[in-house]
């Protein structure tokens, strides 16, 4: 009974999976810079929610980076 | 909306697991982006708080599937997804304004929060009997037990009851009012599409609607963690290894603690059945009973109760959402007390009632009081 599941997935197609992760991590920041330059209170609303998708992605972006180096050093 | 984003959530499991994951994938990170703009210009303050809290459902997936987890040993996976996803956790119960309580975070009956966590065995078992995993955490030792026991209490049991039961349930609460439960626990099943057994996935549902139950009565998400954890325990270290490695002791296990924690959590539950009858009874045999009022105070009542029936909110949901004790907003309702400024900003915030004339409401039944 755990969220963390379809293994199947994870074993194939990594590469892509790290590229669409990339991407939104990517939208995610220039949407961050674009909030950030308006005063309106929706756009501070979301430029604060904002944080709540960029910080997990981040973390998936810095782990891909760091075992693909291993990978490579190794 | 909620109950087409839920079938969209379920979709793109759906996509991940079984049909094109890369696709699948792409639809959790466009949820992602449709949440974060819903919870910036959702029409209602309550909206724009559930939106938030949403965003749970596809970041579990996009961490789940994007970490490269293979690359690591598979206990660490539940920590490599558990810690960005409490970090982000956080942040929502931080910008939703939860406190510890609306969370279910304190100690509810230790006696019964007990007899529940021994459930976990029985919960465990029957998962294990559908899906049937292989022990998959290597060479299983005393110290190695005792480490995936934790992992998976802190990484699953904690933080998916956080989520799912603490934040999510009482986020959905004010929008959906009783059915946030069903619906936080269709989304609780729906990522668990993954497993790809509907027989899983029916039974994740029923026990996610009785965690949600229990937690909801309770006030606490104390029980349904550890029971939540010693579940995963059985189905991913117990019931695999006994049966591989040493088959001659389960029927010892299922004599031992899966009898007694059948038999403690079924006590538990069928107490919390009475006391919820009990409960039942004493509300409607206290209905008839009514003080003399005066115009001030019909008003100040009309308001509060019709803001309450409105979301279908009782006065115990009403408490975990602003972390007021239920007795008090009692008292308020009946204008036997007056909140102070805080309470009487987060009771307008959750009823969206106009904080200002909630005050004059107050005010007038006081000073006819």
């Amino acid at each position: 009974m755990t969220t963390v599941t379809t293994t199947a997935v994870a074993t194939s197609g990594l590469g892509a999976f790290a590229l669409i992760v990339t991407v939104a991590l990517i939208a995610l920041l220039i949407g961050k810079d674009i909030v950030d330059g308006r005063s309106g209170l929706g756009a501070r609303r979301i430029g604060r929610a904002l944080a709540i998708g960029i910080l997990p992605l981040l973390t998936v972006f810095a782990v891909d980076i760091l075992v693909r180096a291993l990978e490579v050093l190794g | 909306m909620c109950w087409a984003l839920l079938l969209l959530i379920a979709v793109a499991e759906y996509l991940t697991a079984a049909v094109h994951p890369q696709l699948g994938l792409a639809l959790h990170a466009l949820l992602l982006i449709g949440l974060l703009v819903w919870s910036g210009f959702g029409p209602r303050p309550a909206e724009r708080r559930l939106a938030l809290g949403l965003l749970l459902a596809p970041l579990i997936r996009l961490l789940s599937v994007g970490l490269p987890l293979p690359a690591l040993p598979q206990l660490a996976w539940y920590p490599a997804v558990g810690v960005p996803l409490l970090a982000a956790t956080w942040i929502i119960v931080r910008q939703a304004g939860l406190g510890r309580r609306a969370l279910g975070l304190r100690q509810g009956n230790l006696v019964f929060e007990l007899a529940l966590m021994a459930g976990g065995f029985t919960l465990g078992a029957a998962e294990y009997a559908i899906l049937r995993p292989e022990p998959s955490f290597g060479a299983m030792n005393g110290w190695y037990f005792f480490l995936a026991a934790l992992v998976l209490l802190v990484f699953t049991g904690f933080t998916e009851e956080l989520i799912f039961r603490g934040v999510l349930q009482t986020l959905a609460l004010p929008i959906l009012g009783r059915s946030a439960l069903i619906y936080v626990s269709l989304l609780f099943g729906a990522l668990h599409i993954g497993h790809l057994s509907i027989g899983d996935l029916v039974f994740v549902t029923l026990v996610a609607l009785l965690f949600g139950q229990i937690a909801r009565r309770e006030g606490s998400i104390l029980g349904v963690t550890i029971a939540h954890g010693i579940t995963n325990l059985t189905l991913f270290v117990i019931m695999p290894y006994l049966h591989r490695d040493r088959p001659d002791l389960v029927p010892y296990f299922i004599a031992g603690p899966l009898a007694i924690g059948t038999a403690l959590s079924v006590g538990a539950l069928g107490l919390l059945a009475l006391r919820s009858a009990e409960a039942g009874i004493l509300a409607a045999g206290s209905e008839p009973i009514r003080p003399h009022y005066d115009e001030a105070r019909v008003q100040l009542r009309a308001m509060l109760s019709e803001g309450r029936r409105s979301r279908q909110l009782s006065f115990n949901d009403l408490a975990r959402l602003t972390g007021i004790d239920a007795r008090r907003l009692v008292a308020f309702e009946f204008g036997i007390a007056g909140p102070d400024p805080a309470e009487l900003q987060r009771i307008a915030r959750e009823l969206e009632l106009v904080p200002q004339q909630l005050a004059v409401a107050f005010a007038a039944a006081h000073q006819s009081a």
